[in-house]
């Protein structure tokens, strides 16, 4: 018969090797800093409509989600319609040429975005945005 | 006649590994979860002037009524033909568009047929509600 030997494995061997390990872990840390942007956490989740140009987004003086549901955000706040439209007077009374980013989920009805771009207008918003996800 | 201070003991300790390999793997979790790759833009678009304020020139009337047409100057096209059809017409890029929509379109629709006319050079879009008939 033939005689396997008892695989011999020093206790060394089994050890996992733990600073290039680390050294892996900070490199993913930092590209994972580096090459991300946090995403805006605040509010209902919305999955933004693909589409729009390359331009880079200048930040908007208030920014409305308009959620799934059609439901009004701005920030963590939800809004009944009257409760958007006076928001959006005193905005644009306080400042003059006020901009407003819409941040409306892409499964939304165009009859909530149409809600607040009438409530834009008659606040007199001079600038209207719809925020969207690069294709590609 | 000084006194005397007790030097201070320099037994220097090693760093223990593990509570650091713990706490950067919580970093890297939490980035990995929460950073976005994804490129926000935007498009620009107006809200149509109420109380029909008529200009001397004649926009470019889009209506979108339902999932499958789009309705161009009045003349149904289906959804897939309309961009050829947005071609044949002469269109100057200054030119506005009135777009107008039914209440159940979705957004993503909406921004899509901006996204078409703003890659066509048109950007001057208001948005608007339909008038009168559903199909």
């Amino acid at each position: 018969m033939i005689r396997l030997a008892a695989p011999h494995r020093a206790a060394r061997d089994v050890e996992v090797a733990v600073v290039p390990m680390i050294n892996i872990v900070f490199l993913l840390l930092l590209y994972f800093l580096l090459a991300g942007r946090l995403m805006v956490t605040e509010g209902p989740g919305v999955e933004l409509p693909t589409g729009g140009g390359p331009s880079q987004p200048e930040p908007a003086a208030v920014a409305v989600v308009v959620d799934e549901n059609g439901a009004f955000w701005l920030g963590t706040r939800e809004l009944t319609e009257p409760e958007l439209r006076e928001h959006l007077r005193t905005l644009s009374t306080a400042a003059a040429a006020a901009s407003v980013l819409i941040r409306a989920d892409g499964r939304a009805e165009a009859d909530a975005l149409q809600i607040v771009l009438e409530a834009c207008q008659s606040a007199g918003v001079a600038e209207i945005r719809l925020a969207t996800i690069q294709a590609g | 006649m000084g006194v005397k201070l007790a030097v201070p003991s320099v037994t220097r300790r090693r760093i223990s590994l593990t509570p650091l390999i713990d706490v950067v793997f919580i970093l890297l979790v939490f980035f990995m979860l929460e950073t976005t790759f994804l490129t926000e833009a935007e498009v620009a678009v107006a809200a149509e002037s109420q109380g029909g304020a008529v200009s001397a020139e004649q926009p470019l009337q889009l209506e979108l009524l339902d999932a499958d047409w789009v309705w161009l100057n009045g003349e149904r096209v289906a959804y897939s033909q309309w961009q050829a059809a947005l071609d044949a017409l002469p269109i100057d890029p200054n030119a506005r568009v009135q777009l107008r929509t039914a209440q159940r379109i979705p957004v993503q629709r909406v921004v899509d047929v901006i996204d078409a006319l703003n890659t066509r050079d048109i950007t001057r879009v208001s948005l608007g509600r339909t008038r009168g008939f559903a199909p």
